[in-house]
């Protein structure tokens, strides 16, 4: 960003000496690029980042199972619970793809939803991560002294409590009065969805702990830079050095851990489902398809498809979602280079 | 030094004391605080008057009411319970009628030495391996590896172990590996060595679960921290002296290189404690996991707290010990 400042500035300086009458502002563009290469930051990490073949492919991956999750939902979102007692856990076949459950429920109809909402579970997370995360970092590095204190005291707090014991937590404590309230507002399911909303809210509570020290750390870092200096010393207002100065440099930052937060919310999800305290059972997710299937080994008769497609999901959607995470960080992030 | 380590005692102060704050709102805010367990562990149906006896006994337990049976408003509930866990009267079980101490006594050290044998082992492999990769940067062992380690981490734990515990520890197909537990029935017939190794052939498959994963971030670190020393004047000035590539690499790059792993060891363990809720789920071993997990459904809520504090306690004090090893360990970094 810097750098492109720089350039900007050099840009104007070259102009001049061209003469500015002369010369139309394209041809000064031209000029000024024979005459200085710039590759602006950006244009870098997009480089960097395809020249990772991995991440590209993540990219791909995701890109295409997200597809197939969401655009599919009309459909899933009318077949996931229907039952056909007559054809329980049938394998693979014609006329359903991946087979049926034990009740007789299409297997891809809930892979499929439960992609889409396990991939939900895993942004909406990420969106917490932005939303609170970046802004904590943000106003604890930017204005240092107490409230730095303060805010960072509380992120300890919350680091110090392993995710699942803070999901246990909230649960036991909340779960209850949760339900009566939703169910007082006449939402259907409302122990599904109360748990559900338990379940973001242990997850997300956590998810943005990273974030916040990253960008403290890295505003931290930017508010002694000499440009920040400049701007403070033209007398801008703070609202706008954050703004204008210091928020664009954090962007990239900022994309890397939230990508990095998916993956994490997902896996989180599929520990939670395995003991239960996940999302409850007529909604799938890859976790709770996945955990009911391992739970169906034994070895008497293994339904080989209830646990292979779910866990084909997860694995393969964690693998792009951390490939691509992993990549970008290594495109963007200063820190990694 | 002493001043230092005064001066982070006293930060972990606040820290702790928050800590106790979430918590104790938290299981304040519960309900049927004082029906919960009780009933269930009994077995056996109470008239009402013995259910109210217990409950009031309960209430009196947990401070919600005075000996007079008047109650206590929050915040010197808040107090009270503060108190009393400080001088380590962390209550009783609800579920095992047991005090909480005594539970969590039997349960940590069996956690605690197979996450820590799990930590040493991520090390032992990710160090030489990130080291290996720094080295030959770019080549196939580079790139293999990190992908390698990265797809082991995206694999989950639930489908790991079971499929382990499915396999290798089934009579049906492989039964290389005992299903469950520690130790076998007839530990104290055994010398001392025939113990041990009875402990290592039992943990065996539920370490590998819980190491598999830890590999890809610290890999990553070790690759990192090498390349960016492998740049550094130091290592210029020690190879224009004539020292063999090899001893620059020990002697110089990789001393250095090791400091900022101290630092992230410290942001391992408590994550390692959250993973073995699911490990210990999967083993069926008696540790702290599976007391959270048995305490959150019989609401036990008393175990869930001191668990979830104990936890806090354990982070806090592992990145404490951490940051005193890396001022040990780095002569530049100052006390102060």
């Amino acid at each position: 960003m810097r750098r492109l400042t720089w350039a900007k500035s050099r840009r104007h300086e070259l102009a001049h000496e061209l003469g500015t009458s002369l010369v139309t502002a394209l041809d000064v563009n031209t000029a000024v690029r024979r005459l200085v290469p710039i590759a602006s930051p950006l244009r870098l990490a997009m480089r960097r980042f395809l020249a990772n073949r991995p991440a590209v492919v993540g990219l791909i991956g995701i890109l295409i199972i997200a597809g197939l999750c969401y655009t599919t939902l009309p459909w899933t979102l009318t077949r996931y619970n229907r039952q056909r007692l007559s054809a329980v856990l049938q394998p693979p076949g014609a006329r359903h793809w991946m087979g049926t459950d034990r009740l007789g429920r299409d297997l891809l109809a809930r892979f499929l939803l439960g992609g889409a909402i396990s991939l939900a579970i895993g942004l909406i997370s990420a969106g917490i991560a932005v939303g609170i995360g970046a802004l904590v970092g943000l106003i604890a590095g930017y204005a240092g002294g107490r409230t730095d204190a303060l805010l960072m005291r509380m992120v300890d707090v919350l680091y110090g409590l392993p995710t699942i014991f803070l999901v246990i937590l909230l649960r036991v404590a909340l779960l209850d009065r949760l339900t009566a309230a939703i169910a007082a507002l006449g939402f259907a399911r409302p122990q599904t969805v109360a748990g559900l909303l338990i379940l973001l809210a242990g997850i997300g509570g956590v998810s943005w702990l990273t974030m916040a020290r990253v960008v403290r750390s890295q505003v931290m870092s930017l508010r002694d830079q000499p440009f920040v200096e400049a701007a403070r010393a033209l007398g801008l207002r703070p609202l706008r050095i954050i703004g204008r100065h210091i928020l664009p440099n954090l962007i990239g930052t900022v994309v890397v851990y939230a990508t990095l937060t998916v993956p994490g919310a997902i896996l989180a999800e599929s520990f939670l489902s395995f003991l239960g305290l996940g999302v409850q059972p007529p909604l799938p997710t890859w976790g709770n398809l996945a955990a009911a299937g391992v739970l169906a080994i034994n070895p008497i008769h293994i339904q080989w498809w209830l646990i292979f497609w779910p866990c084909a999901g997860l694995t393969i959607g964690l693998l792009c979602l951390n490939f691509l995470g992993d990549g970008l960080r290594d495109a963007l992030d200063p820190r990694s280079r | 030094m002493f001043k230092y380590i005064l001066r982070r005692l006293l930060l972990m102060i606040p820290t702790l004391l928050g800590m106790t704050l979430l918590l104790f709102a938290v299981v304040r805010f519960a309900p049927g605080l004082t029906t919960a367990g009780g009933q269930f562990a009994a077995g056996q149906m109470k008239s009402r008057q013995a259910q109210r006896q217990q409950e009031q006994f309960i209430a009196r337990r947990l401070h919600l009411v005075g000996k007079n049976g008047r109650p206590i408003a929050l915040p010197m509930q808040y107090l009270l319970w503060l108190r009393s866990t400080c001088e380590g009267h962390f209550g009783t079980s609800l579920e095992y009628n047991e005090p909480v101490l005594k539970l969590i006594a039997q349960r940590l050290p069996v956690t605690l030495t197979y996450n820590l044998i799990s930590l040493l082992l991520v090390y032992i492999i990710a160090i030489p391996g990130g080291m290996l990769a720094a080295v030959k940067r770019g080549g196939w062992f580079d790139r293999g590896f990190g992908i390698f380690t990265l797809a082991l981490y995206s694999l989950p734990v639930i489908l790991v172990g079971s499929l382990l515990l499915g396999f290798l520890a089934d009579p049906q197909y492989l039964k290389w590996f005992p299903s469950a537990g520690l130790h076998a029935t007839n530990t104290q017939n055994m010398t001392y060595f025939q113990y041990l190794g009875d402990y290592l052939y039992h943990i065996t498959l539920p370490v590998a679960c819980l190491t598999y994963g830890g590999f890809a971030y610290l890999v990553k670190q070790v690759r990192g921290s090498m390349l960016e020393n492998m740049r550094q004047d130091f290592v210029r000035t020690a190879r224009a002296k004539g020292l063999k590539g090899s001893t620059v690499l020990i002697r110089h790059v990789f001393r250095n290189s090791l400091l900022p792993l101290i630092t992230i060891s410290a942001g391992i363990l408590p994550g390692l404690l959250g993973g073995s809720v699911v490990v210990e789920q999967i083993f069926s071993i008696k540790g702290m996991g599976a007391l959270a997990y048995s305490a959150t459904y019989s609401r036990d809520l008393p175990v869930i707290q001191t668990i979830a504090l104990i936890g806090g306690v354990i982070t806090l004090l592992s990145y404490l010990i951490t940051d005193l090893c890396y001022t040990i360990a780095d002569p530049r970094v100052s006390y102060d």
